[in-house]
């Protein structure tokens, strides 16, 4: 079957360019050169106040990744939560908060798990993705969804949308990847105009791996430890994505753009490192489905008019072929389906004061067949009214957002009813074009996941929802010399201090096997992101830009005076991170190097020396180079990842990947 | 992923419950020396599931001093992951590391690992070890897979097997047979669900000889006196219940509905229980049941005030008649490390000890 697929797509990458030397093309060098600076004017209109973090496409394009999870650990503040390997599990944690409270937004909507509240990162492939920005608070747009104002953070995932030359109809991109661990990818990126109005894009990934990389089994702490040389098994991955958007631009007032979302993966899920021990048998399958409409219309100069819609489906598939049960296996499935409306509308009260009322309604509903609790269902309404002035120097962003949660269950005939006003706001001031101050507060909540309330069965419903309140100061300095070819340098700086309340924790209720989830406990947070990004143009045609992230977060537990964690960091929060980006590129050969570091965290609540995970540090190059064919352009990529062979794990004992080489061929038709 | 949801949920537990601390607390011995170990007590700590820290910790009762991990320290490699029961034999100790697979032989003298045996099906698929029980020429041990091996202690090599249940819990030996709880706790949410009953194992011909239908989920088992066993029957966790049996007939005697975790035997009619209110007043029980009355009453054990507040989570109970101590060891929240407290017959509190994680297990080192 994989085979099939696999020859299907080595036919389209023979056919492809067949057909597409029908094509009559422009000069493809310009118009990318051209779409590089329009990107660039646009993004420095005007100096952006909210406290925020990205990765735009240049860094994306010219960094080795395979999912958004690579991507996210470059952006300040975020600590990523790596299981090691392609299939292992990816998860975000933002300045010491928890990845229940981040809001992940693919192409305008929300990405939702309803049954854990995190969102696995590693199944956004990183091949289509334009742009990830994580914002701190939210961000200031007033045409959103209310869902998108109700974390903590958002973090925007936005794919690749092609522009097209007045001449152009039809462009496509092939990539193709080989690598360490019988790594293979292959990619299609097609876009085609339909007429004046529509365009469509389709994207096509599939990704495989055996995932047997090497790894060191540390039988302990000390340096004198026993140690063993190990291969990691059963950590194979095989995944396809397809995605089929349809952009309509009917006018300049109205447009429309549609999507159809196809996900499917099977894993296997190595589990731990166990001393003496390690055979797995556990896998896992997913499969996503969702089609989603964001709808745009202004009716006028002042008032302005839009429509998210989404509808999705998910399945997973667990099964354990090891599992000591009667069965002698173990097999759970999970359904989730979400149905999900939102309607938001702004109205410009006078020249820089603006006003928008968004609404979402969200149907959420979870089946397992085969578990105790068979089903679960949530109805949510979220409301926000938001206020937003902005004299591009002066900007004051306000809303309450008011949260109403039904949920029903199979454990209780009683309806669980949640409501809860949450409020934002952000002053900001930017100085001379260049210096902006700005300052947000922002009170909000995460709510229980289905897992909190119903797959643990004791005490769900006294639950109540997390609390988390954001105070956060931001400076940034932007400075940009010249139109053409302007050398730039931003700096930001972001000083915080988060509190989080009624934290939902799991505890063993009368053995380890039966497990309860409580509110308790207050952890305190400060910290410090520091982000610079600079660009230069040096002689010898070099164009060089620096991106670089540190990131401090003091993020310690406050629940009890007397218990022997009180004051001790979190678990897997480092207080020192950071990440350091240069890309030379010249027209000859373009390279890259990447770093990120990772300082010292602990597996545990208690700050023991038994508890700690050792500092990582991760150097990674790319090495490509242009080759223009007569009519098309190609790209080839080398990589080297984890250059110096660290041998580290970001989760204990689940080891992480060590020198890994990559190489990719692009074509552009 | 039930797996990884597991270990998620451990590291969700970022913030632990907060606890009294307690006087009298023990130095970390930080300057161990190999060599032959003082007097003192082995504990041995499951460690958390996933983390690979099951320890086996060392209490130097002359200088009042504790060494973590000595099983580490000597040997340079770590205990494994889940260790669950421990037993002494002449002189090894031999310790069942469930998600190691393993059986780990160590000199009671030195701490020095003799053998590694591996606990492994005919496919090598982990059996997961669970308890122990003896005689005097043989070791017997269950496993979570439904299984009782013989371990000779003298080859430390695996013998014959026999079939059981679903899911052992423990095992013990009364009247020259073995009895095995079979728990089915892995089958608690399928429709099957627990298994409930108590197999009888003839360890001369390794053959089950009958099931005792007990009701659902048994789980620790121990002998009371010459042919009686007492068992705990936990049910669904609401409404736990201790039993007995009577060895010579293999019949069920008494069943008490009574509330309790652990137990070990104090003398011929009593036991000592322990358990947690997690309902509702989260306090911890430590009292003494007099199995041979006719009522459920209980009186409490522990006679020093001011003590019983400070167990958190009273977790395992090994009563040392020789010794005349009680060690009582309290897993805390499950996500801090332990401590082990100790009392007389009495019931008067002696010392405490802070050791490694989810303390279970205490052998004694004369």
């Amino acid at each position: 079957m994989r085979i099939k697929v696999l020859i299907n797509f080595l036919l389209v990458l023979i056919i492809v360019p067949n057909i597409s030397y029908a094509q009559k093309l422009d000069s493809i060098r310009s118009t990318l050169l051209k779409e590089v600076l329009i990107s660039d004017t646009i993004r420095r209109e005007s100096i952006q106040k909210e406290s925020s973090s990205r990765i735009d496409n240049t860094m994306i394009e010219k960094i080795e990744t395979i999912s958004v999870g690579d991507l996210a650990k470059y952006i300040a503040g975020v600590n990523v939560k790596d299981y090691g390997g392609i299939g292992g599990l990816k998860t975000i944690s933002v300045r010491g908060l928890g990845s229940n409270h981040s809001a992940v937004i693919y192409d305008g909507i929300s990405v939702t798990d309803f049954q854990t509240g995190q969102v696995d990162l590693s199944k956004f492939s990183s091949s289509n993705i334009k742009e990830i920005r994580l914002y701190n608070g939210q961000s200031y747009s007033l045409l959103q969804p209310a869902r998108a104002l109700a974390s903590s953070n958002a973090f925007f995932i936005e794919t690749i949308r092609p522009g097209f030359d007045s001449t152009e109809r039809f462009k496509t991109t092939l990539k193709t990847t080989y690598g360490s661990f019988n790594y293979a990818n292959l990619g299609i990126n097609s876009a085609f105009k339909i007429n004046n109005i529509w365009t469509s894009l389709l994207d096509l990934d599939i990704n495989n791996t055996s995932g047997k990389y090497p790894y060191l089994l540390r039988y302990g702490n000390n340096g004198n430890d026993s140690t063993s040389k190990e291969i990691r098994k059963n950590s194979d991955y095989f995944g396809f994505r397809s995605e089929l958007n349809l952009f309509g631009s009917f006018n300049s007032s109205t447009d429309i753009k549609l999507k159809a979302y196809y996900f499917y993966s099977e894993r296997g899920l190595p589990m731990s490192t166990t001393y003496y021990y390690t055979n797995s048998g556990q896998r896992l399958w997913d499969e996503n489905f969702f089609l989603q409409s964001i709808f745009t219309h202004k009716l006028n100069n002042r008032l302005e008019y839009r429509n998210h819609l989404k509808a999705l489906y998910s399945f997973t598939h667990y099964y354990d072929s090891k599992a000591i049960t009667f069965l002698g296996y173990q097999s759970d499935t999970y359904y989730q389906r979400e149905y999900y409306i939102n309607n938001v509308g702004s109205y410009k009260i006078c020249k820089n004061f603006s006003t928008s009322l968004s609404n979402d309604i969200i149907l959420n509903n979870l089946n397992s067949p085969n578990l105790f609790i068979s089903s679960a269902q949530r109805v949510s309404s979220l409301s926000a009214w938001s206020f937003l002035y902005d004299n591009s120097k002066l900007l004051i962003n306000a809303n309450i957002l008011n949260t109403i949660v039904e949920d029903r269950s199979d454990l209780s005939t009683t309806p669980l009813i949640k409501k809860h006003f949450s409020p934002f706001l952000s002053l900001g001031y930017t100085f001379k074009n260049s210096i902006t101050i700005s300052l947000f507060y922002k009170d909000i909540f995460r709510m229980p996941t289905f897992n909190d309330l119903y797959f643990n069965r004791v005490n769900e419903s006294k639950l109540k929802p997390e609390l988390t309140k954001q105070l956060n100061l931001h400076l940034e300095y932007f400075k940009s010399l010249g139109f053409y070819k302007t050398n730039s340098i931003d700096i930001s700086l972001d000083i915080y201090h988060n509190k989080v309340n009624d934290k939902i924790i799991a505890v063993p209720q009368r053995n380890l096997f039966i497990w309860s989830v409580i509110n308790y406990g207050q952890v305190d947070i400060n910290g410090i992101d520091l982000q610079t990004m600079f660009r230069a143009y040096l002689p010898y045609s070099i164009d060089l830009r620096v991106r670089s992230t540190y990131s401090y977060q003091y993020v310690v537990d406050i629940s009890n005076k007397e218990s022997v964690t009180y004051k001790n960091q979190v678990p897997y929060t480092p207080k020192h991170s950071g990440s350091l980006f240069i890309n030379l590129k010249h027209p000859f050969i373009d390279f890259s190097y990447t770093f990120s570091f990772v300082g010292k965290r602990y597996s545990l609540p208690q700050n023991t020396e038994r508890n700690l995970l050792k500092p990582y540090q991760d150097h990674s190059i790319t090495i490509s180079k242009d080759i223009n064919l007569k009519k098309q352009k190609m790209n080839i990529g080398l990589s080297c990842l984890n250059l110096l062979g660290e041998k580290y794990e970001v989760v204990i004992n689940y080891p992480m990947p060590q020198r890994q080489f990559r190489i990719n061929f692009k074509i552009y038709l | 992923m039930r797996k990884i949801k597991f270990l998620l949920s451990i590291i969700l537990l970022s913030i632990s419950l907060g606890f009294l601390s307690c006087t009298d607390d023990t130095d970390i011995d930080t300057n161990y020396q190999e060599g032959n170990l003082p007097k003192g007590l082995f504990i041995l700590c499951e460690g958390l599931y996933g983390n690979n820290n099951s320890s086996l910790d060392f209490y130097n009762s002359d200088s009042n001093s504790v060494v973590l991990d000595l099983f580490n320290k000597v040997n340079n490699q770590g205990l494994g992951d889940t260790g669950n029961d421990m037993i002494e034999f002449n002189d090894y100790i031999f310790i069942a590391i469930k998600e190691s697979a393993t059986v780990q032989v160590i000199n009671k003298n030195n701490g020095k690992l003799v053998k590694r045996i591996p606990i492994l099906n005919n496919n090598g698929i982990n059996r997961k070890p669970s308890r122990f029980a003896a005689n005097t020429s043989m070791l017997y041990l269950c496993t979570v897979d439904g299984y009782v091996l013989e371990i000779n202690p003298f080859t430390l090599s695996i013998g014959r097997i026999v079939k059981v249940g679903r899911n052992p819990e423990d095992i013990c030996l009364s009247n020259n047979k073995l009895y095995i709880t079979n728990s089915g706790g892995l089958d608690f949410n399928s429709p099957i669900g627990y298994d409930n009953t108590v197999s009888v194992v003839d360890p001369i011909t390794m053959t089950e000889i009958m099931k005792i239908d007990v009701g659902d989920n048994p789980a620790f088992i121990k002998e009371l006196r010459d042919g009686l066993i007492g068992l705990i029957v936990k049910g669904d966790y609401s409404n736990i219940k201790f039993k007995t049996i009577n060895t010579l007939t293999d019949e069920l005697v008494d069943s008490f509905e009574i509330p309790m975790l652990n137990f070990d035997v104090l003398d011929k009619n009593n036991i000592v229980y322990t358990n947690v209110d997690y309902f509702e007043s989260m306090e911890s029980k430590i009292k003494i049941f007099n199995f041979s009355s006719n009522t459920t009453n209980s009186v409490d054990f522990v006679s020093t005030p001011g003590i019983i507040n400070q167990i958190t989570a009273p977790y395992g109970i090994n009563i040392s008649i020789s010794n005349n101590e009680v060690y009582i060891t309290d897993a805390r929240d499950f996500i801090t490390s332990g401590k082990v407290f100790v009392f007389d017959l009495q019931g008067n509190y002696k010392y405490n000890i802070n050791v490694g994680y989810l303390p279970s297990k205490v052998i004694i080192r004369n």
